[in-house]
């Protein structure tokens, strides 16, 4: 696509009172964003839109916004930066979805624009966590993330923060869709985060630049976050809070809702109770019931609880999620118990003993550290270290310290 | 007096060794009534195995005597199959007891409005305390709250139905003479008080290995459904739930956290489909067709 289409593009989307379906129905009646600043008075009668609005555009179109275009080319000139129009190919497939009539004509992304054609998950929830909640959404969305999904989330405070910082620390792919312009970053606490997201995952906008925080933005931003995915967890959410727009639009959308339960006491579980009752939202208890119902796996003999994630060996290098064949899911950790016997090949170890040795490559580190950082428990490392020790992997120095030989 | 003549076959009957449920009820549909099972003499027996017919030559009257016995004490009950306060909801399932031994209030089984609520035997504070406000709300709505009182959730259930109404239903592991499981001596005379105790096995009946599960079928056939609060995976509450949803009855569950390993069973029950409970008024939603 030439460079001049693009900024018609980006003017169009300037225009005042022209929403995402405005957009859509000017496009399909002129062809194309040029088209509709070319096109002649005749063809401006047949178009159905009511006359104030028509009167609104027509005045906008005699003098659109190009020193804004201008600065919006400047900035996606800069690396990293893309623009994907609405009929570009890589413009995200299920984004693109005929369920969403309001899907955004135009994606500014920071980032890996790759990112946003792979398979997504959105993990969602209040602003106000409980540390449990934030816990459950970063260990949900490290595992998920190494199973070769990618976390996308709103890059709000609590639980969609928490959620991109799972992802990062698993496999890095995650993608925040913000509610303002990308040359802004709202909130502000999440600046680091911001930069880190774009390094390895991507962040999106449909908003142009220079947009800043209004409060409309944010449940329509949902729409985007739920319309990426092929579903949306929702980790905690209190009755009406703003985290439950991403579960509406999902299910408006016919994509998969989860949500994860807790004590009725809690009211911070509240809406999440909500969609399980009365929409048909999935029980979540563990990151594997979402894996199986996204079919990402085939079978899953022994589902494994999320409070001991497994790592998969090797990590998905491009974004496809490749189903493991049945043959391998027997061997393959994601189906084995915590538990797991060494193999009769020595030189073969599994991931868990793999993320242990990588886990002692920075020192000597006592157990007790060691279960804290893996996450297992104190008796599946204990035994898994005695294993190690057995193959002459690992050493146990004076004052109970483990270190790799 | 007729009627005692009759009870005293039907316990006669319900002493027959190696009968089972399914095969009792079918002998008095084909006989009409035990009576007749044990005056249609060495013709009619041919077909029925050789323990039966020796026993119906030979029925353990010393047993039915010391029923009798109990039976003619105050507030000590005997429901037949066919007696017209034996529980309906009970009657329409596989295998309905024959015989219920209630001491206590008989009226409360004839009601309709009947809930379960079962639990883990190690139940948290917190569960406890659940199960007692639930049964105390659900109680003032006109419910009878039926269990096994089992220690943990469910003798908290039945405190919390005697702290409201007072209406409701233990079901027991074995005969009413004794109390089991101990400590709750004084839970069971409260309930007979107030509610009823029973039990499909005679006085005297000592504690079986299969009387568990059997009790199981008889909490959920009584309840137009119910509701698990803290069950670990393999739970004999989960028990219950199976015989609930054979039996084509409502099942609710109350979540909790992930991180609560006494909760897996109810979460696994709302994925295959029970309802989530999180207030009174989700059960009362439920069950509104029928009330």
């Amino acid at each position: 696509m030439s460079k001049a289409e693009e900024e018609y593009w980006l003017a169009l989307v300037r225009a005042p009172n022209v929403g995402p379906i405005t957009f859509q129905i000017l496009v399909k009646h002129f062809k194309s964003p040029r088209g509709v600043f070319e096109a002649d008075q005749s063809e401006w009668q047949d178009l159905k839109l009511k006359v104030k609005l028509k009167e609104k555009l027509q005045n906008y179109l005699q003098n659109p916004d190009w020193f804004a275009v201008e600065k919006d080319m400047q900035w996606l000139d800069k690396p990293n930066h893309h623009l994907l129009t609405l009929d570009h190919p890589d413009y995200p497939p299920l984004l693109r979805s005929e369920k969403i009539a309001d899907r955004p004509p135009l994606l500014f992304i920071h980032g890996d624009a790759a990112l946003l054609s792979s398979k997504q998950l959105a993990i969602v929830g209040t602003r106000y966590p409980s540390s449990e909640g934030e816990q459950t959404a970063r260990e949900f969305a490290e595992y998920l993330s190494h199973q070769g999904l990618t976390i996308t989330s709103g890059m709000a405070l609590g639980i969609d923060g928490a959620a991109h910082c799972g992802a990062l620390a698993g496999s890095g792919k995650t993608i925040a869709v913000a509610g303002t312009g990308l040359d802004r970053i709202y909130p502000p606490q999440h600046r680091e985060l911001a930069h880190k997201i774009a390094e390895t995952g991507a962040l999106v906008s449909e908003l142009p630049l220079g947009t800043s925080v209004q409060r409309r933005h944010f449940p329509i931003r949902s729409r985007v976050v739920s319309g990426l995915c092929l579903g949306t967890l929702v980790v905690e959410a209190p009755e009406r809070s703003g985290a439950l727009y991403a579960a509406k639009h999902a299910l408006k959308q016919e994509r998969e809702v989860f949500a994860i339960p807790g004590s009725i006491n809690n009211p911070l579980v509240k809406g999440c109770h909500q969609l399980i009752k009365k929409k048909g939202a999935k029980l979540v208890e563990k990151a594997t019931d979402i894996l199986e119902d996204l079919q990402i796996y085939r079978s899953l003999t022994t589902p494994n609880k999320i409070e001991t994630p497994h790592f998969s060996p090797k990590q998905n290098t491009n974004n496809e999620i490749h189903p493991v064949p049945s043959s391998t899911t027997t061997d393959s950790p994601a189906s084995q118990p915590v538990r797991t016997k060494p193999k009769n090949n020595p030189s073969d170890l599994d991931s868990n003993d793999v993320q242990l040795l990588n886990l002692l490559e920075a020192g000597p580190t006592s157990i007790d550290a060691l279960v804290e950082k893996c996450g297992f428990t104190a008796a599946s490392v204990s035994s898994m270290l005695l294993m190690l020790e057995l193959r002459g992997l690992v050493t146990l120095n004076p004052g109970g310290l483990y270190a790799r030989i | 007096m007729n009627q005692n003549v009759g009870e005293e076959y039907w316990l006669a009957l319900a002493h027959a060794p190696c009968l089972s449920v399914r095969r009792f009820v079918r002998l008095i549909n084909y006989f009409g009534s035990p009576r007749n099972v044990f005056e249609a003499g060495c013709w009619e027996w041919q077909g029925l195995a050789c323990d039966l017919r020796c026993y119906l030559q030979h029925p353990n009257w010393y047993a039915v005597e010391k029923d009798m016995q109990w039976l003619a004490q105050p507030g000590h009950h005997l429901l037949t199959l066919l007696h017209q306060d034996y529980p309906r909801l009970l009657r329409e399932i596989y295998d309905p007891p024959p015989l219920l031994f209630v001491q206590g209030n008989c009226a409360v089984l004839s009601e309709l409005k009947k809930l379960a609520i079962v639990g883990t035997r190690h139940s948290s504070p917190e569960g406890e305390e659940m199960a007692q406000a639930f049964a105390k709300n659900l109680s003032y709505l006109g419910f009878t709250i039926t269990g096994g009182m089992r220690v943990g959730i469910e003798s908290a259930s039945h405190w919390g139905a005697l702290a409201g109404t007072g209406k409701t239903i233990a079901v027991a592991v074995r005969g009413l003479d004794e109390v089991y499981p101990t400590q709750h001596y004084v839970l069971a005379h409260k309930i007979a008080e107030k509610g009823a105790l029973i039990s499909e096995f005679p006085p005297g009946t000592q504690i079986k290995r299969q009387h568990f599960p059997s009790r199981c079928r008889i909490i959920s056939g009584l309840s137009l459904g119910t509701l698990v609060i803290e069950a670990p995976k393999p739970s004999t509450s989960i028990l219950t739930v199976r015989f609930a949803l054979e039996q084509g009855r409502e099942v609710f569950a109350i979540p909790g956290s992930i991180h609560n390993p006494l909760v897996k069973g109810c979460h696994h029950l709302i994925k295959e489909g029970a309802k989530l409970v999180e207030t009174v008024d989700d059960i009362l939603e439920e069950l509104q067709i029928y009330l």
